[in-house]
């Protein structure tokens, strides 16, 4: 038997965890511009440091057409600033001053695409068991 | 013992799914520490903000919700503020908010009476500290 008030609260819960597992694998994968539309100049090329240097060093490049993204290391690695560069959603070739480079999942990427499924099948046994009346 | 003393399924679940996923974390991303920590440190906090809940409503499903959604901006507080380093990190948000869903879950049915504030209180108290150990070790 199930109590309507319970399931619908952890629907709520479900819906708010699978939104948040969502925006961990997007963020990543965006990383790698796969998904994104490139058509400008890089203007900025930043390193920045974390907690620990090395590891999770943050690559912001900045584009004349808008404010500085979080590249991966590989990416930014391509473009040096006054690059011209350009590149259709979801294809997997960056073009860098007429060059062309192939692009891809970072380790990091493909790793949370793995465990974003895994979490939010959790979160599903858990509106299943949480939805039930005490 | 009646039905809903301890051990109670949905609270022992959320925990024992918190150590798992905290585990793939740790074997997925052996180098980001970071993301584990985040994930346990959100699960912690958000544990200790519910056990006061829980204790405060006895009619406890949505002001469950509702202590999740604080968590998770109190989260996005801390990630722009004090802990914003190279950037605000939107994988960082996630991970710390993923566990206080996980909290929120075990926490939904919980009820004044059945020592869920109890074992909140203890379990996030232990994860709070495991999170920033492996946030900043």
């Amino acid at each position: 038997m199930r109590s309507p008030r319970s399931f619908w609260a952890a629907l709520t819960l479900l819906l708010v965890g699978v939104a948040f597992a969502a925006l961990a694998a997007w963020s990543m994968v965006a990383r790698s511009t796969i998904p994104l539309a490139l058509d400008g100049t890089v203007t900025s090329i930043e390193l920045r440091h974390e907690k620990h240097p090395g590891v999770d060093d943050v690559w912001m490049v900045g584009f004349d057409d808008d404010g500085p993204r979080h590249l991966d290391r590989a990416v930014a690695a391509l473009l040096t600033e006054g690059d011209r560069v350009r590149k259709d959603a979801w294809s997997r070739t960056l073009v860098v001053d007429g060059e062309t480079h192939d692009v891809a999942l970072s380790d990091d990427a493909r790793r949370m695409l793995v465990l974003a499924p895994v979490v939010g099948g959790a979160f599903a046994v858990l509106l299943v068991a949480g939805s039930r009346r005490p | 013992m009646n039905a809903s003393s301890w051990p109670r399924p949905t609270l022992t679940l959320s925990l024992v799914l918190v150590v798992l996923v905290g585990v793939s974390y740790g074997v997925l991303f052996p180098d980001r520490t970071d993301y584990l920590g985040h994930f346990l440190a959100g699960a912690g906090g958000t544990f200790w903000l519910l056990a006061i809940v829980v204790e405060l409503d006895r009619n406890s499903r949505w002001p469950v919700v509702y202590g999740v959604l604080a968590a998770v901006l109190l989260g996005v507080f801390t990630e722009a503020t004090v802990f914003r380093l190279a950037e605000f990190d939107p994988v960082d948000l996630a991970n710390q908010s993923l566990g206080a869903v996980f909290a929120g879950f075990g926490m939904v049915d919980g009820r004044p009476y059945d020592r869920s504030a109890g074992i909140a209180g203890v379990a996030g108290l232990a994860l709070l500290v495991a999170g920033f150990a492996y946030a900043f070790s």
